[in-house]
């Protein structure tokens, strides 16, 4: 009984910080696909104002920015420098928009070597754009 | 008390093994899960996106060759009535019936019939799927720059046009410089005379009924061995899955416009009608667009 005292307390050492880990690891991962999923379907919204609304790159920009910071989703910290739009005026080709956002690594997990951070998710939507048929968007010519 | 002490021995290793086998599972079905969950988001993107590029090409098809069809159908100068085609020869030979504008007047019917066939030809068929399926393979783009959207597409429906050519004959007239007291003036003369007749000719485009609620129906596809499934799923032993379960999304979109069909419908006889159908268009100087519509009956999204 002598020589098992403490057994249990060094075998929670041991494995507390793998235990730390998954609970952190778990949330993590969740959200890095929630985001994902985020982003995947705002670069659609933002390729479909392009094709249906013909907005110009600006604009396209700025509606993004204000989906995911000021909607219910709460991006913080997306930048226009991280939304690239490709109108596709240009060749009559097809409009596309990228998104890539960084996401925050929990300290635990950026001790871990070779993980990535920041973490960056990026996320791309095309479609054939029709709408300079119409007349091109605003501050955008056909050179 | 230590009998029962000694039973006991090993139980929070035991408990502790169990509790990180299980999140260590949980946590690899998560991202499994996730991942089938984004992929699938982004394959119904594809599809949309797919479908949406189909229905575009036929509606820029439509308003290239509508503009087309409205110049065969002026009376007189083309096909407006095509028993009676004449350009007037501008060499005022007296008495002398000279076909050579007739030639020119065929050369230019045809020359728009040509162009016409052409963009049928192209947008109606290769040129749609081709880009549809680039940009449903498009649809992701990993680090590396590789292509990982969709594998590839289905179409459900033709990506014809829905336009078919109208069929008769057409008389072109040749034309005789006469003496009047006025001056010299010109009469037309039936190709019979001189002139060209032309049996059974093509003439002008007509629409197939209801051809403007054809829809495009799409569905893509991501396989198995997908690139974006390498190493996917995470865990095989754990769950006795082997591979991601194959994916697949439809969607539907057409073309649409809010002014009229811009084509006449079957069976007409003269041109004219296809100049009537496309004038509104000019007026107002609008086309065809498209739009992504359900799917309908039988199918979810």
């Amino acid at each position: 009984m002598v020589k098992e005292k403490g057994q249990a307390l060094i075998e929670t050492l041991f494995v507390l910080p793998l235990l730390t880990l998954f609970l952190i690891a778990i949330p993590f991962f969740a959200r890095i696909f929630i985001t994902w999923i985020i982003l995947t379907q705002t670069a659609r919204h933002g390729v479909f104002l392009i094709v249906y609304a013909n907005y110009n790159e600006n604009q396209v920009k700025e509606e993004i920015i204000n989906y995911l910071s000021k909607e219910k989703y709460m991006l913080p910290g997306i930048k226009k420098e991280n939304i690239t739009v490709d109108l596709g005026i240009r060749f009559h080709g097809p409009a596309w928009v990228k998104i890539d956002y960084e996401l925050k690594v929990p300290r635990l997990l950026r001790r871990i070597p070779g993980f990535p951070n920041p973490f960056t998710l990026s996320a791309r939507s095309e479609c054939y754009n029709d709408s300079w048929y119409f007349g091109f968007p605003d501050n955008q010519s056909q050179s | 008390m230590n009998k029962k002490i000694k039973d006991e021995k090993g139980q929070i290793v035991v408990f502790v093994a169990l509790s990180i086998l299980s999140l260590a599972m949980f946590w690899l079905m998560l991202i499994n899960i996730g991942k089938m969950v984004k992929d699938r988001i982004m394959l119904q993107n594809a599809a949309d996106c797919a479908a949406q590029t189909a229905a575009c090409i036929r509606a820029r098809a439509l308003n290239m060759i509508g503009p087309l069809n409205a110049r065969l159908g002026i009376p007189g100068v083309t096909l407006g009535i095509p028993e009676f085609v004449w350009w007037i020869c501008p060499e005022q030979l007296l008495g002398i019936p000279c076909d050579c504008m007739a030639k020119m007047a065929k050369i230019f019917v045809d020359g728009i019939i040509e162009a016409q066939e052409e963009i049928n030809k192209t947008y109606g068929g290769g040129w749609a799927y081709i880009q549809a399926m680039a940009v449903a393979r498009r649809q992701e783009i990993n680090r590396k720059g590789q292509v990982c959207g969709a594998d590839r597409i289905f179409p459900l429906d033709s990506f014809s046009l829905k336009l078919h050519r109208n069929k008769g004959d057409i008389w072109y007239w040749g034309t005789i410089w006469v003496l009047t007291p006025k001056g010299i003036a010109p009469l037309p003369v039936p190709p019979q005379m001189k002139g060209i007749l032309v049996r059974n000719g093509k003439r002008w485009y007509e629409q197939d009924n209801d051809f403007h609620k054809k829809k495009l129906r799409i569905v893509a596809h991501k396989d198995s061995n997908s690139l974006s499934n390498r190493g996917y799923p995470l865990g095989k032993g754990f769950f006795g899955i082997k591979k991601m379960p194959r994916i697949s999304a439809i969607a539907a979109a057409r073309p649409y416009n809010a002014i009229g069909p811009m084509f006449p419908k079957k069976e007409q006889k003269f041109g004219l009608a296809a100049t009537e159908e496309f004038l509104p268009f000019f007026l107002k100087q609008e086309g065809w667009d498209a739009q992504l519509v359900p799917v309908g009956k039988g199918y979810q999204h």
